[in-house]
């Protein structure tokens, strides 16, 4: 939840106050983005970091489900670097960006466990990996540079019995493969408009999660019809295997989203009254 | 001299994204008094095939960023052999930006690489862009082809007042050839409700559109 969209309803951008939007909403879980670097901002996409420290103060509060939401090494350096700098250094200095992809790999590894010291039940590694079009660099790039990264997290993750949910933008039909080794426990904010939902959950397996549904299109105050049959063609197809967190696939940044979720909540409550679970 | 063997060395370097034997070779075959219009040709077949192995799955994004960055580097090189010469109608200005509201950037800037990479002087104006941002720059850079990036669906109406604002404003000498709306929402339907001319989901076929305008 961003600046503006706590603002929406007269709120500081406060932790407190994301618990208080939480009610309003009535939602079930709340994911905090947290940094280990003191003053780094999200500021560009209207969103803001926590502190791990309060992690606990969100744990104790024991109202919602928290996930703790963690830049993985690839969008660290995505971040740092910028993303074509980023892409144009992966296809010329391969060996420099992987020796720098380390590094990135040992502290983000740290942040981790660090959130899992505070009792938080799911992390969410968030690495932008694709574009609408696809991955950015090939899969096999992909396991090459990302995956050590992954199943060392995964272990430590699950070793704490807490769940871990990959998140990235863009189409990642073409790295479900990858993603399966990696022993993901299941996809956050996840776009179903580039994405067949339905077969990356059956990719997952029947244990898995997904949380998705709402593409930034529905946030729309007037929707197309085909936006609209997109959000009930994901709720009726996966709200029957369970497994599906209704949430969204972009961070709610814009104060005019929130009259906008509400309506979508309502809209969701009463298509699933009429799904058999 | 025609240098043949180099020049379709050049087009497999750019293929293989080999970006230091690429420019080296451009290097050597300017020296050698290559005809630059040759080598810009030559260039362009191996962008081409970049294109191919892209659409065929094997390339990714970074094989058509790279690219792009290559033969921005080659027409730098060559271009300013050539003023004045029939290649100058081969390319175009293209105008790019996020229209105001709307701060996303990566779809425009693979866009922005390939076109380059296509030949296009491309001036980008970066994100959250107002339309009198547009404007100046029009005034400023005569451009072909203005090219807006729209991601969210809430900037809609944002791009339809900045393409209506355009329209009213710019006047008819300075008028570019085509307003391009690039995005994952686009389609017939949203370019026809923002006033485009044309509209694009995809980077390839952007620069196809862009060809296309240039070459009518």
């Amino acid at each position: 939840m961003g600046t503006a969209f706590l603002a929406a309803a007269e709120l500081d951008d406060t932790l407190d106050n994301h618990f208080r939007m939480a009610g309003i909403l009535g939602l079930d879980m709340i994911c905090l983005p947290v940094t280990d670097r003191l003053g780094a901002t999200l500021s560009g996409l209207g969103y803001r970091y926590f502190e791990i420290s309060h992690l606990k103060t969100a744990q104790a509060k024991k109202s919602l489900f928290v996930a703790a939401v963690v830049d993985g090494p690839f969008q660290s350096l995505v971040n740092g670097m910028g993303l074509m700098e980023m892409i144009k250094g992966w296809v010329k200095n391969k060996n420099d960006l992987v020796r720098v992809y380390d590094r990135e790999k040992q502290r983000v590894l740290k942040l981790i466990s660090q959130c899992l010291e505070e009792g938080i039940p799911a992390v969410v590694i968030a690495d932008d990996l694709a574009v609408d079009q696809g991955p950015l660099i090939s899969p096999a790039d992909i396991d090459g540079l990302c995956s050590s990264f992954y199943k060392d997290a995964a272990d430590r993750i699950h070793k704490a019995n807490a769940s871990v949910l990959l998140h990235s933008c863009g189409n990642i039909t073409r790295l479900m493969p990858l993603i399966i080794s990696w022993r993901m426990d299941g996809l956050a904010a996840v776009q179903h408009g580039v994405n067949d939902l339905f077969k990356l959950k059956k990719h997952m397996g029947p244990g898995s999660v997904i949380l998705g549904g709402i593409d930034a299109e529905l946030l729309e105050p007037n929707p197309s019809d085909e936006v609209l049959s997109g959000f009930k063609r994901v709720l009726t197809r996966l709200v029957p295997g369970g497994g599906i967190i209704l949430g969204s696939s972009s961070g709610l940044y814009d104060g005019r989203f929130l009259s906008r979720i509400k309506e979508i909540h309502a809209m969701a409550q009463a298509l699933s009254e009429g799904i058999p679970f | 001299m025609t240098g043949i063997t180099e020049l379709k060395t050049l087009s497999a370097r750019i293929a293989e994204l080999d970006e230091d034997n690429a420019l080296a070779l451009t290097r050597q075959m300017i020296l050698d008094g290559v005809d630059p219009l040759r080598i810009i040709e030559f260039s362009h077949k191996g962008i081409t095939e970049v294109g191919v192995r892209y659409e065929n799955g094997i390339y990714f994004i970074s094989g058509l960023v790279m690219a792009g960055e290559i033969m921005e580097q080659i027409s730098r090189m060559v271009l300013p052999l050539t003023m004045g010469g029939p290649s100058r109608k081969a390319v175009g200005r293209i105008i790019l930006g996020t229209v105001e509201g709307d701060i996303h950037y990566i779809g425009k800037d693979i866009f922005k690489a390939f076109l380059q990479g296509h030949g296009f002087a491309v001036h980008d104006l970066g994100v959250d862009v107002p339309k009198s941002l547009f404007l100046s720059a029009i005034h400023e850079y005569k451009p072909d082809i203005v090219g807006f990036s729209c991601l969210i669906s809430t900037c809609i109406d944002s791009l339809k007042e900045t393409i209506s604002h355009l329209r009213a404003n710019v006047p008819p000498d300075l008028a570019p050839r085509a307003y391009l709306a690039g995005g994952r929402l686009m389609n017939k339907r949203i370019c026809d409700v923002v006033g485009a001319d044309l509209s694009t989901t995809d980077s390839m076929e952007g620069v196809r559109l862009c060809q296309k305008v240039m070459s009518d």
